[in-house]
Parts: C-alpha cells; sequence; structure tokens
C-alpha cells in the first residue's frame, strides 16, 4: 500500500463519519486530520514544496477551557511520515495550546512533546564483542519537542458540526542526537488540515 | 470512526520503508606479501590494529615510510560492512581536505608560470565576486591560499549547509560550485578585514577551483591531472566525479549511542568533484605526491619555499597560524611536520611530510570522528 492510498483512506473514513448523525450517542469530539510535508532543516519555509516528504497526523482535542472567542486545549496525535533517503517516522505525541478566534477566523499556538519511533534507511551498524561491526536494528525511539503555530477558519460555527481549515508551521526535535555539536535534529513540518466532530 | 483499521497500514509503510542500497564492491587486486615480509611489520600492525580500537572506526589504513626501511602499508579491518568487505592496503578513499594541498600546488605553478601574482585581488581575478564577497577587492590569492580571507566557512559553521545535506543529499550533490558559492557565501560578512586573521574556510578553496578552470579554460580534474595526477604516475587518484562502489564507505556515529551509520552518500554529496575535498585516493599514492612535492618535483625551490612559510599574525596562538599555502603545519613530538588533515562525517585521513627525515606518514580511518594521532610520534622517529 502507497502512502497515497493510505491518506486516501483516511480522508475517505472520516467524510464517512462526518455524514453519521446519531442524537442519541454522547457528544462529539473533535478529529484533527491534517497532511504535511515535512523536512530536516532549521525553521523554514523553503523546501516543502521542492522535494516533498509527505506525513499525515491523526488527532483530537480536549478543552480546559472552550469560549467562543478562546480555547485552552490539550491534543493527542498519532502522526506518520516518510522522508526519503533518511527515515520513516511514526509517533504520538501530545501539545498543550491556544487558539483565538475573531470571527470564524483563529490563530492558535501550541509547544508539544512525543515519542519518536524511527526506521532508518541509513544502514547502521553496531560493535560486537571483538570488536567488529553487525548489521544493527534500523529502529529506534526518540523524544519529540515539538513547537507550531497555525491560522485557520472555521466553518458553520453556530451549528453542531463545525468543520474547521487550518494551516500550521511545526517545527519538532528528534532527541537525543549526537553530531558536530548538535543535540537536536531539526524538522519542520508544513501542515494542511481540517477538524470536525465525531460521534465516539 | 474505527482509527485502529488504520494501524495495519502504518506500520506496513513503516516497515515497506526500505534502507539504502550499498553498492557491492569487486574485490581489489592487492598484493600484500612485500609489507609482511617488511622488517617492522608486526610492530606496525599492532600499532595499527589498537588505532582502530581506540578510535571505533570500521577500518583504518596507514602508511610509514622513513629513510633506512622500505615503504611499509598496512590496513585492518572493513572497508564496507555492508558486505564485510576487508579494507586492504590499495583500497582507495577519499581524502578530504588533502585535496587542498593539490590545488595549492596547482595555483602556485601558475604563479610559477606567471600567470598569477599571490598580491593578486579576487575581484579582479574572479570578477563576479565583487559586490558579492565584502572587500574582495582586498583579498589576495595569498589570503585564499592561507584561510586569510576571512571568508565564511559553511561546511563547518553553517548548520543550514549541514542540514540541507541531511535533508536532500542528491540536490547537495548537484549543486555546481557557483550555486555553492551563491547560496552560502556570497553576501555574507568576513570574520575580519582581510589578511588580519586566520579561519580555515572550504569556501577559499571553491574560489581557488573557480580561479584554476577560468586560467587554465579546463575543468579542475583535468588540470590537475595534466599537472600532478599523470606525471607522477598517481593512477589511483582523481577527482572527478565517478561510481564510487569501490571506495571505503564512511561511517558516523550520528546519536551518540556507538552505533554508525553508513554516510557515504553524505560525504560524496558534500564532497565529490570540489576542489575543497573531492580527490579520490590511496595511501601510496598520498606518499608518492608528498614525496614529490617536499622532494621539489613539483615545485620550484623558490615557490615550494613560499608554499612552505608558515602564516604569522598578532591574533594567531604565539603569532603561529601553523598554516602555510595549503599546508598545515604541525607541530610533533619530533619536530615540525607537513601536511594535510582531510575529514568529512564519515571519514578522517592525514598526510604529513616529515623534513628531518623525508619521512611520510599517512593514517585513514572510515569513521568521521577525531583520533588519537601519537601513535604518529611513536612510529615515525
Amino acid at each position: 500500500m502507497t502512502i497515497r492510498h493510505t491518506l486516501a483512506l483516511a480522508v475517505l473514513s472520516a467524510q464517512v463519519a462526518l455524514a453519521q448523525d446519531d442524537p442519541i450517542r454522547p457528544p462529539a469530539r473533535p478529529l484533527t486530520i491534517s497532511l504535511f510535508s515535512e523536512s530536516v532543516s532549521l525553521p523554514t519555509f523553503k523546501g516543502f514544496l521542492r522535494r516533498p516528504n509527505l506525513g499525515v497526523r491523526i488527532g483530537t482535542e480536549f478543552y480546559y477551557r472552550n469560549r467562543p472567542g478562546s480555547q485552552l486545549i490539550q491534543t493527542l496525535n498519532v502522526g506518520f511520515y516518510h522522508h526519503r533517503g533518511l527515515q520513516s517516522g511514526l509517533y504520538l505525541n501530545t501539545e498543550l495550546g491556544y487558539r483565538k478566534f475573531i470571527g470564524g477566523f483563529f490563530a492558535e499556538g501550541f509547544i508539544g512533546l512525543g515519542a519518536l519511533g524511527l526506521s532508518q534507511q541509513l544502514r547502521r551498524y553496531e560493535r560486537t564483542e571483538t570488536g567488529d561491526f553487525r548489521l544493527a536494528s534500523r529502529w529506534m525511539l526518540r523524544a519529540m519537542p515539538s513547537v507550531s503555530a497555525g491560522v485557520g477558519y472555521q466553518f458553520g460555527r453556530q451549528t453542531t458540526m463545525p468543520v474547521t481549515l487550518f494551516t500550521r508551521y511545526e517545527a519538532f526535535g528528534e532527541t537525543p542526537f549526537s553530531n558536530r555539536g548538535i543535540p537536536v535534529l531539526p524538522h519542520s513540518a508544513l501542515h494542511i488540515g481540517t477538524r470536525f466532530p465525531v460521534n465516539p | 470512526m474505527n482509527l485502529s483499521a488504520y494501524w495495519p497500514a502504518l506500520l506496513g509503510l513503516l516497515m515497506g520503508c526500505e534502507p539504502l542500497a550499498v553498492p557491492q564492491p569487486t574485490p581489489l587486486p592487492c598484493d600484500l606479501s612485500a609489507y609482511a615480509r617488511h622488517p617492522r611489520h608486526q610492530t606496525y600492525l599492532t600499532e595499527l590494529q589498537q588505532y582502530r580500537q581506540q578510535s571505533v572506526a570500521p577500518g583504518s589504513i596507514l602508511l610509514i615510510q622513513k629513510p633506512g626501511e622500505p615503504r611499509w602499508i598496512g590496513a585492518v579491518g572493513k572497508a564496507n560492512l555492508e558486505y564485510q568487505t576487508d579494507i586492504l592496503p590499495c583500497s582507495q578513499f577519499r581524502v578530504g581536505s588533502i585535496t587542498k594541498m593539490f590545488v595549492a600546488v596547482a595555483v602556485l605553478k601558475l604563479v610559477e608560470q606567471g600567470k598569477l601574482r599571490l598580491d593578486d585581488r579576487l575581484a579582479t581575478l574572479l570578477p563576479h565576486t565583487a559586490g558579492h564577497i565584502p572587500q574582495a577587492d582586498q583579498i589576495t590569492l595569498r589570503h585564499l591560499l592561507s584561510h586569510t580571507s576571512g571568508i565564511t566557512d559553511p561546511p563547518n559553521e553553517s548548520i543550514r549547509y549541514q542540514l540541507r545535506i541531511v535533508d536532500n543529499a542528491p540536490e547537495r550533490f548537484s549543486l555546481t560550485t557557483d550555486q555553492l558559492l551563491a547560496t552560502y557565501v556570497y553576501g555574507k560578512p568576513l570574520h575580519f578585514t582581510p589578511g588580519t586573521g586566520w579561519s580555515y574556510s572550504n569556501a577559499n578553496y571553491w574560489l581557488l577551483g573557480k580561479l584554476l578552470e577560468q586560467q587554465t579554460g579546463k575543468p579542475l580534474q583535468s588540470v590537475l591531472n595534466d599537472w600532478i595526477f599523470n606525471p607522477l604516475a598517481l593512477n589511483n587518484t582523481y577527482l572527478e566525479v565517478r561510481d564510487d562502489s569501490q571506495l571505503v564507505r564512511g561511517y558516523a556515529d550520528l546519536y551518540g549511542d556507538g552505533r554508525l551509520f553508513d554516510v557515504s552518500h553524505w560525504d560524496r554529496a558534500d564532497s565529490d568533484g570540489e576542489a575543497d575535498g573531492g580527490i579520490i585516493s590511496t595511501a601510496a599514492d598520498l606518499a608518492t605526491f608528498a614525496e614529490a612535492l617536499f622532494g621539489g618535483k613539483l615545485l620550484s625551490d623558490t615557490w615550494l619555499t613560499e608554499m612552505l612559510k608558515p602564516t604569522r599574525l598578532p591574533s594567531c596562538p604565539d603569532g603561529d597560524c601553523e598554516y602555510g599555502l595549503g599546508v598545515e603545519h604541525w607541530k610533533t613530538g619530533l619536530g615540525l611536520a607537513y601536511g594535510h588533515n582531510g575529514g568529512s562525517v564519515g571519514i578522517e585521513a592525514n598526510l604529513l611530510y616529515f623534513p628531518h627525515n623525508r619521512g611520510v606518514f599517512v593514517l585513514y580511518k572510515n569513521n568521521g570522528n577525531g583520533s588519537d594521532k601519537r601513535l604518529m610520534d611513536r612510529l615515525m622517529k
């Protein structure tokens, strides 16, 4: 199965979920789905379209404070990206954020922490007791601090089924890392996504 | 919505991410018998084995050439961990910044021929740099050769440069020297007024490579072929970009956990074909080059003396910048040695010439970490 197939499935199922409407179910929970382009870089907007490394993220939100003009948010997300020639990453993360509305428009910012499982494309070797080297697992687990900011628009704010479109710039790190004195390998991701309520 | 249905697909993607292919080398014809009969074979081999173990390198090569004994070359460990290929005394490897010695010789040959002067200005020699490199009209050929131009050094100073290789090595591999200069050098401030400080910069040699091509009307590899490689019969040395499947592969501990990644394609992307570090060679060819250069076969006495003359500036420790024109000055336990170190993410190479006994020392390993090279003092006595 290709990345494109997986993304298509994810979007299609979200639409099916959106079409369901069962009044006896508990309150709807927001589901956030975003597609993103990832790169290894210091924060920059260059390069995302030149050679996109695609990813997808699915998550939900919990509200410490949920007012008409602002929200204090905790997110929980799983995501996956494939960086050609370097690695694939599967992560679980949570973010604390604030969202400010002006009409249907909003701006938001988040800080987060997660666990990032990596499958490296570079061959990796470990030393044996005799001082020789043998092929090592290409799987690694790393901490994933993140910071992000975005803007968006929420349609149907006064309805029970508001739908949000947003874009978000995210900088996340892969740590511990240790080469040439750099303790964190920085990544950037540019997300385009949607959020809508689904009944659990 | 049932998300659990998608986990198998995501895990499938993750597991389906194939590692980068490593080309399989073919066996090298390499006659080792002469070195095995060397009177100090076991001593040298033991030192090399210890060096390789201490520096956590998959493989290492050592060449010792001293008066009174034949040249010895030894190799221990692996050149290619994927195929567990042995590293051999005749293995070809990236020499990194040792390339700068070759490029400096070519530039000094033009000076010797009267086509260039060490006081010529960058803005005159390469007019397109005027307006792009600050004080290009004050930077001289000598400043470029001796790293006293103040020009920034992207490979060592720019995290953006380094991350670009990690992010997209093929893209970096495709960049021309002009594009490198335009992206990472032009418009950047100098570290100091030209001639007042010393700061190692690969960009100095990117510019010198451009200059050689402009002055000769030939690609840089042809200049080096015609003036150095062919006359000295360095048959296993080249600069141009070729298939690299036979080369010793480079490794680095990227995460500080003792495990080594094969980073050969990063090293290739960073240096292949470039005047700052692109040469591929062997221990024997490097020694032949050193012997010829310091023996006066490549440059006249006047220009060899100029090449070796130390750069002295008040801003350097004790006033000595320990660098000539493309040549490092190493203060060893055996006295002054001339040569160069070469390093990249996955390799370290050293070429040194000891004038007190005309000895030559070559030490290579395929791990890009630093290393303790005190074995040199013990072996070159």
